[in-house]
């Protein structure tokens, strides 16, 4: 019986797009799917006294050789349901795929990037820096808070420090269409900060680090890949995300030191994931701090500024062997600039322009 | 942060509605953020970078690993990507 990676994505994830372009180069078929434009997918879950769960409808675990989970959003619109049951039936839904999920070691031992509990919890910023912090990765001192006399204190003990939200949001000006978005913003002393505004925002707070550059790690199973960024024309950014946007950022492939890589391994191994993306910086003194690790980060951007760094043919080969220690030669001819350049991209990018809503498709934008 | 209008402070108007930390720092997004595709950790990094990747083609520019761009090459992109937005 022939396997298929499953990729659980919407249809506006253009690395989920990349993957199916490359396993279908290589003789390998996915299937691809959300359960959010799907509602009424037949999916049973059964159980007793012998046996563990089994799951029979939505797909079947036996022809699944390795399941990428890549924030599938869950069923929203509900077809000829009225609509005043909308929320009921959006919750029941939610609920199912998270009890599901919680299970999903019961189906076999297809792997999972990332185990849905593992993903779940890894997605916990607090969790992260105390695993971290058992691993021996620096990082900055840490106020997560929303008492003003405790964030004040702070700012006023390291001068100049980051203020970051638990997630980025997108507002849009619905008179006006205009969108705005925070990334990560510095704040001093000299900040005018709103007692009250503190209190309805708890938010994580940090030391501004004097930094050299930004690294940024990409781990797939077992192998790691690693670049440097760095604004072209002038020093570090506060957040080369940001920054990327409106100023060139130098990529560059970058070498870690062994003892880091071991501590990257070990933070991967106890927040039991096995594909993530981690956020250091390299201070003036040339001490690196451990940011954030994001579980279903984005991997087709490094790509694309550092050609030479294999992620999308390492995600193929990862699926379709379903082993973290997959060799590399089990694809071939894949690459990102190779997919932006194929027929499969340009189709891509026909279906998600011309057959969906613009706003549904980055999701998280706040009407105002 | 926008900082409250003092006369509105000395009031101690109660009822005021706050908004978040975040949506007081929040800047401005360039003009078509929802219209192009989601690439990387910037929505409209797609339109960009098919720019950067169609001018470093016909130019016959840097190779991917290769130091950073002259500044001749990096004032042509920066001004495509202007003019695409």
């Amino acid at each position: 019986m022939q396997k298929h990676p499953l990729i659980l994505s919407t249809q506006w994830d253009v690395q989920a797009a990349a993957v199916c372009w490359g396993l279908q180069k290589n003789g390998v078929e996915p299937l691809w799917t959300t359960f959010a434009d799907q509602p009424y997918r037949p999916v049973s879950l059964h159980s007793n006294r012998e046996l563990p769960w089994r799951l029979r409808g939505t797909f079947n675990p036996e022809e699944i050789s390795s399941i990428w989970l890549h924030r599938p959003r869950k069923p929203k619109h509900f077809p000829k349901a009225k609509p005043c049951d909308e929320s009921y039936l959006r919750s029941e839904w939610s609920r199912l795929y998270d009890n599901l999920y919680a299970v999903c070691a019961d189906f076999g031992s297809t792997l999972w990037v990332n185990q849905p509990v593992a993903a779940a919890q890894a997605e916990n910023k607090l969790l992260q820096l105390k695993v971290a912090r058992k691993c021996g990765l620096a990082f900055p001192e840490t106020l997560v808070s929303n008492d003003p006399v405790d964030v004040r204190r702070f700012i006023r003990r390291h001068g100049q420090v980051i203020y970051k939200g638990f997630w980025r949001h997108t507002w849009k000006d619905s008179a006006t269409g205009e969108l705005y978005a925070q990334w990560v913003d510095i704040l001093d002393t000299g900040s005018k900060l709103d007692d009250q505004v503190i209190r309805l925002s708890p938010g994580t707070y940090q030391p501004a680090i004097d930094k050299q550059f930004d690294l940024r790690v990409t781990v797939i199973g077992e192998r790691l890949y690693t670049i440097r960024l760095k604004p072209v024309d002038r020093d570090a950014c506060i957040d080369w995300r940001r920054d990327a946007l409106t100023q060139t950022i130098d990529a560059r492939t970058y070498t870690l030191p062994a003892a880091v890589e071991q501590k990257i391994r070990q933070l991967m191994k106890m927040l039991g994931i096995i594909y993530g993306c981690i956020d250091l910086v390299v201070d003036k003194a040339g001490e690196m701090h451990f940011l954030e690790v994001n579980q279903a980060g984005a991997f087709s951007f490094v790509e694309d500024m550092v050609g030479s760094v294999p992620l999308l043919h390492s995600m193929c080969a990862m699926l379709k062997t379903g082993r973290t220690d997959y060799s590399m030669d089990a694809v071939s001819d894949i690459s990102y600039h190779a997919f932006l350049d194929s027929e499969a991209y340009a189709a891509w990018q026909e279906r998600v322009n011309t057959t969906t809503d613009p706003e549904e498709r980055i999701g998280g934008v706040i009407m105002e | 942060m926008r900082a409250k209008k003092k006369s509105q402070q000395k009031k101690g108007n109660k009822t005021e509605e706050m908004r978040p930390l975040a949506r007081y720092l929040a800047r401005k997004l360039p003009s078509g953020a929802l219209d192009t595709k989601r690439v990387g950790p910037g929505k409209y990094q797609d339109l960009k970078q098919q720019t950067y990747k169609g001018l470093r083609k016909a130019a016959g520019m840097f190779n991917d690993n290769e130091a950073s761009p002259t500044k001749e090459q990096l004032r042509e992109w920066k001004q495509a990507c202007k003019n695409i937005r």
